[in-house]
């Protein structure tokens, strides 16, 4: 896999997919979206595969590959991490009061989902799973 | 034994996913119909692309089979990888969800819907498992 951010070939899947999940949900959700300084890269683990975002001015920019400069990077397996944008939230982590959501926060004691800045960058993770829930 | 991908392949599958309580729990709410779309590989004795098709409907499929071009460019959801990609998720070779990050298993819809059902679409998966299956490569 290629390092940095951006590339003129093909997008991977992960690519295609985030950039398609974060489509539809600013067109459903036009609220959502990235800080200036909200870089975050993605990885699944099991596919060798990571995208990254970015705030631009046409909204997000999502572009393959991992970003050097992220604040953030949310590493899982690649149903995991599905699991993580389809589980409900409250206040933009995941829901402790559903299953779903347990099962996740559970995920990330037992670091079966790793965030890197977790703690000291909780708003940029907060816009995150806002921006990709699928909720 | 039926053949993947025939029409009777996709009925055997149709008589799988209603004989799971998984899927009926993990799809209560689905609505929407999903696409197959199989990509020819002559050299694998698979000379033309197939259509399979689903119509699933809260946990049940009402239906299925292969159907023309049209019908499935129609359908809610589609799925599509060249006939090797589908043997290897048939055989639990490829992961489809690892598949689809790596761009090996295309997918078409509404993907906050798709997300939201990963369980149910995982099931499914497992379910090709359960149909025995002759692969045209194989005969």
């Amino acid at each position: 896999m290629n390092p940095g951010s951006g590339s003129v070939a093909e997008p991977s899947g992960i690519t295609e997919l985030i950039d398609g999940l974060v489509r539809q949900n600013l067109r459903r959700d036009p609220t959502r979206r990235l800080l200036p300084g909200d870089v975050v890269t993605i990885e699944a683990v099991d596919a060798d595969v990571a995208v990254s975002l970015r705030p631009s001015s046409g909204g997000v920019a999502v572009v393959d590959g991992r970003d050097p400069g992220a604040r953030v990077v949310v590493s899982a397996a690649s149903t995991t991490l599905l699991e993580l944008a389809g589980a409900p939230l409250r206040f933009g982590l995941p829901d402790a009061f559903t299953g779903d959501g347990r099962a996740l926060i559970a995920d990330l004691f037992t670091k079966r989902i790793r965030v890197r800045g977790l703690i000291r960058h909780l708003g940029t993770v907060r816009r995150l799973t806002m921006l990709l829930s699928a909720r | 034994m039926p053949t993947f991908p025939t029409d009777a392949w996709f009925q055997a599958f149709v008589v799988s996913i209603n004989g799971s309580e998984e899927y009926r729990a993990a799809a209560e709410d689905w609505e929407g119909d999903i696409a197959f779309l199989v990509q020819a590989e002559p050299d694998v004795h698979v000379p033309d692309d197939v259509w399979g098709y689903l119509d699933l409907w809260h946990g049940t499929c009402r239906g299925g089979g292969v159907v023309d071009p049209a019908m499935g460019e129609r359908a809610a959801f589609l799925l599509s990888a060249p006939y090797s990609r589908w043997k290897a998720i048939l055989l639990g070779e490829l992961d489809p969800i690892k598949g689809m990050m790596q761009g090996k298993l295309k997918v078409r819809g509404d993907l906050p819907t798709i997300v939201r059902y990963v369980r149910a679409a995982n099931e499914l998966v497992r379910l090709t498992g359960e149909v025995d299956t002759v692969f045209p490569d194989e005969g």
